[in-house]
C-alpha cells in the first residue's frame, strides 16, 4: 500500500466555527503565513520520511484550507518535494475555466518529470456559490470538462471545441503532459453516477468525507461497472482519504485529540444548512441522495470515527492493524492522510514522524 | 396533437422549394432554403435532407442541398463530384461554401480540387475522406436510417434506394487510404472548418489532425456528445459553429459575443 500525506494547509489562528463562507475579520496575516509554513515544513518531513504521494486540494471561502488554487500549492511543492509525487484532490472542474486546468496540470507534471497524478474533482456543495455556477448543471460539466481536458493534453493539432458548457474556438496547449498519453485521472466515486462514468471511462477512483461502510458500497459499485465494461480496476485505482494521529501507545493518540478539542466537524460542505439544502434540491446528489447527505453529516466522538473508519488514531501496531481493515473493506491502494490533530504542534509533527517511520515500512508490504 | 405537429412541420417546411438539373445521365435533385450568400450541402449515406441546423444556417443562407448521384456511369467519387460541379454551373452558383457530412465531405474536397474557383470556404461534417480514422465501420448501418425526428425535411428515398446508397458509397470508398487524394487536398487554398463528434462511433476525433496537416487552412472543432449524425445530436451547436464561419471564415475564432451581464 501507499500512502499520502493530505496538506490541507489550514489556518492556525481563531476564526469562527461552523458557517461558511467564514466571515475574515480576525485573520492575521502574519498567522496565514506562519501557517503555510509550518505545512512546508510538515510536507518536508514526510518527504524525507518516504510518503509515497502529498495531496492537495481545492477549497473556498474557509480557514479549513487555504488553497483555493490546489495548482499553485502544488507549484510550490514540485521545488520542495525530493521523492513524493504530488496528488491533485481538486480541482473541482465544473466552477473552473478546463483549458486554464489542462494547462497547469500540464506545467506540473513537466515540472515534476511526470510525478503527479490528476485527481478532478465535482466539489462539495457549498463550492457552487464561490463562482456562481449552476449546482443542477455540476455532473454534466463536471463530465463534458474531462473530456475536454483528456483531448487538450492528447490532441497534438489546434483544434475547437463546441460543447453544452464550455466553448473554445482554438485548443493547444503549452506544455504538453509529461506522462503519456497523460497523468492518471483519479474522481470521486461516492455517488452511483460518478462510480459508473469512472468505470466506463477506465479512471482511478478516491473516496473522502465517508465512511467505512458506505465507501465499501461504493467501491465495490465501481469494480463490478468496471467489470461490465471489460476491465478490472487494481488496488492502485482506489484511493481512500481519512484523518489519522500516531502517538506511542493507544492512550496518548487519544489523549492527544482529546487534548487538541478534535471534534467531529462536519465537512465545509454542510456547514451551511440553507446552501446545502438548496444544492440537495437541485438534484446536485443524483439518484443516491439519502446516501450522500448521510454521508457528509456522518460525525461522531474519536472511537466512533475510528470505527466508522473516518480516523486512524492509537500506536503504530495499533494503526497499522486499522488500515489493514481499511484495505480489506475497500481494497484501496492508497490512504490519502489528513493530521488528525493538526493544531497541536510538535505531537502533530511527531505523529508524521511515527507514521512514516514505524507504519509507512510495515505498509508497502500490504 | 399528431394533426397540430403535422400542420407545424408543414408549415416549418414551406419555405423549402424542391428541383432538379439534368447533367448528362443523371438527374440530380435538390431542396432550396433561405437567401444570402450560397451554402452548398451534400448529404452522406443516409440521402437527401435538410436538418434543423440548416433550418437555423437558411436564416442567412441560401441553402442548396444536392442530392448525390449514384449509378453505374458514376464509377468513382471523382465522378460524381464531376457530375455535381456541373449541376451547380447549370444552376450558375457562381460564389458558394460547399459543407458535405461523411461521405457527402469526401465527394466535397474533390469538387473543391476539380474546380476551386468558386469556392469560398468549406465545411465538412464527420468527414471519412481518410479512410483509417474510421473506427468502426460497422457502424455505418446504424447510422444512415430514414427519416429522423431532427430533420427539417428527408427526401433520402425509401429502404431499397437507401440500400442502393449504401452499396454504392461502400464500393466507392474502399477500404486503404487513397495518398494521391490525400496530397491533392493540400491544394484547397480556401479556409476549411472540419467537424467531429466526440462521440461518433465511425469517425474518431482522431481523424481530425490528418485534416488539419493535409489541408492548408483547416479548423477542427470538437462537438461534445454527438454522434455521426453531428447536425441531428447537437443542431444549434453546429449552425453556430457553422453560421460564425460562414460569417467570419478564419476570424470565427474570435468570440464577437456581448459579455455584459447587467446594463
Amino acid at each position: 500500500m501507499k500512502a499520502s500525506l493530505f496538506c490541507t494547509t489550514r489556518y492556525e489562528g481563531p476564526s469562527k466555527k461552523g458557517v461558511w463562507p467564514v466571515p475574515a475579520d480576525p485573520y492575521s496575516a502574519e498567522i496565514a503565513q506562519k501557517s503555510y509554513q509550518r505545512w512546508m515544513s510538515h510536507i518536508e518531513l514526510g518527504d524525507e520520511l518516504g510518503f509515497d504521494y502529498v495531496t492537495v486540494a481545492e477549497h473556498h471561502f474557509a480557514p479549513f484550507s487555504m488553497s483555493p488554487n490546489p495548482l499553485i500549492l502544488a507549484g510550490v511543492l514540485t521545488q520542495k518535494l525530493r521523492n513524493a509525487k504530488i496528488a491533485l484532490l481538486g480541482p473541482d472542474l465544473p466552477i473552473l475555466n478546463p483549458v486554464r486546468v489542462a494547462e497547469e496540470i500540464a506545467m506540473l507534471d513537466t515540472l515534476t518529470g511526470g510525478r503527479v497524478i490528476a485527481g478532478l474533482m465535482r466539489g462539495s456543495p457549498n463550492e457552487y456559490v464561490t463562482y456562481n455556477i449552476n449546482p443542477a448543471e455540476s455532473r454534466e460539466r463536471f463530465q463534458e470538462a474531462i473530456q475536454l481536458i483528456r483531448k487538450a493534453w492528447t490532441e497534438p493539432q489546434a483544434f475547437g471545441w463546441q460543447g453544452r458548457y464550455y466553448d473554445y474556438r482554438t485548443v493547444s496547449i503549452w506544455p504538453r503532459p509529461f506522462q503519456k498519453p497523460h497523468p492518471p485521472i483519479f474522481i470521486s466515486a461516492a455517488t452511483p453516477e460518478s462510480g459508473e462514468f469512472a468505470a466506463r471511462n477506465r479512471f482511478g477512483v478516491g473516496f473522502a468525507f465517508t465512511t467505512l461502510q458506505i465507501a465499501m458500497k461504493a467501491a465495490d459499485y465501481y469494480r463490478e461497472q468496471a467489470r461490465e465494461f471489460g476491465w478490472e480496476p487494481s488496488p492502485d485505482d482506489v484511493i481512500y482519504r481519512m484523518s489519522f494521529h500516531v502517538a506511542e501507545t493507544d492512550d496518548q493518540a487519544i489523549e492527544d485529540l482529546v487534548a487538541a478539542g478534535v471534534q467531529a466537524s462536519l465537512g465545509l460542505g454542510m456547514t451551511n444548512k440553507a446552501i446545502e439544502s438548496a444544492v440537495a434540491g437541485s438534484g446536485y446528489y443524483g439518484r443516491d441522495i439519502e446516501t450522500q447527505r448521510a454521508r457528509l453529516q456522518s460525525r461522531g466522538e474519536i472511537r466512533d470515527r475510528i470505527e466508522n473508519g473516518q480516523l486512524l488514531a492509537g500506536s503504530p501496531e495499533t494503526v497499522l492493524k486499522q488500515i489493514i481493515r481499511v484495505r480489506d473493506a475497500i481494497g484501496a491502494g492508497m490512504l490519502d492522510l489528513s493530521l488528525g490533530a493538526p493544531t497541536l504542534g510538535e505531537k502533530a509533527r511527531k505523529s508524521i514522524e511515527l507514521f512514516g517511520t514505524k507504519v509507512l515500512p510495515r505498509m508497502r508490504s500490504l | 396533437m399528431g394533426e397540430a405537429r403535422d400542420m407545424e412541420k408543414e408549415k416549418m417546411t414551406d419555405a423549402i422549394q424542391r428541383g432538379s438539373v439534368k447533367v448528362g445521365q443523371c438527374d440530380v435533385r435538390y431542396l432550396e432554403a433561405g437567401s444570402g450568400p450560397v451554402l452548398v450541402y451534400l448529404h452522406g449515406a443516409g440521402g437527401l435532407r435538410l436538418s434543423q441546423a440548416h433550418r437555423i444556417l437558411a436564416q442567412r443562407n441560401r441553402v442548396i442541398a444536392l442530392e448525390v448521384p449514384i449509378g453505374d456511369a458514376l464509377r468513382s467519387f471523382d465522378d460524381i463530384a464531376a457530375v455535381l460541379n456541373q449541376a451547380l454551373e447549370v444552376l450558375t452558383i457562381e460564389r458558394f461554401s460547399l459543407m458535405g457530412h461523411s461521405v457527402g465531405a469526401d465527394v466535397a474536397l474533390r469538387m473543391a480540387i476539380a474546380r476551386p474557383a468558386p469556392l469560398t470556404s468549406m465545411i465538412l461534417i464527420a468527414p471519412t475522406a481518410i479512410r483509417p480514422t474510421i473506427v468502426d465501420p460497422m457502424a455505418r448501418a446504424t447510422s444512415d436510417a430514414g427519416v429522423r425526428a431532427t430533420d427539417w425535411l428527408c427526401e433520402g428515398g425509401g429502404v431499397e434506394l437507401a440500400s442502393q446508397r449504401r452499396e454504392a458509397f461502400a464500393t466507392l470508398m474502399g477500404d486503404g487510404r487513397d495518398p494521391a487524394f490525400e496530397t491533392r487536398m493540400g491544394e484547397i487554398a480556401v479556409p476549411v472548418l472540419a467537424v467531429f463528434g466526440t462521440s461518433d462511433p465511425i469517425v474518431s476525433t482522431d481523424a481530425a489532425r490528418h485534416y488539419s496537416v493535409l489541408l492548408r487552412k483547416c479548423f477542427t472543432v470538437m462537438v461534445y456528445d454527438a454522434t455521426h449524425d453531428i447536425e441531428a445530436d447537437r443542431p444549434d451547436a453546429v449552425a453556430a459553429i457553422v453560421g460564425n464561419f460562414l460569417a467570419h471564415g478564419e476570424g470565427f475564432v474570435i468570440n464577437r459575443d456581448n459579455g455584459i451581464i447587467n446594463p
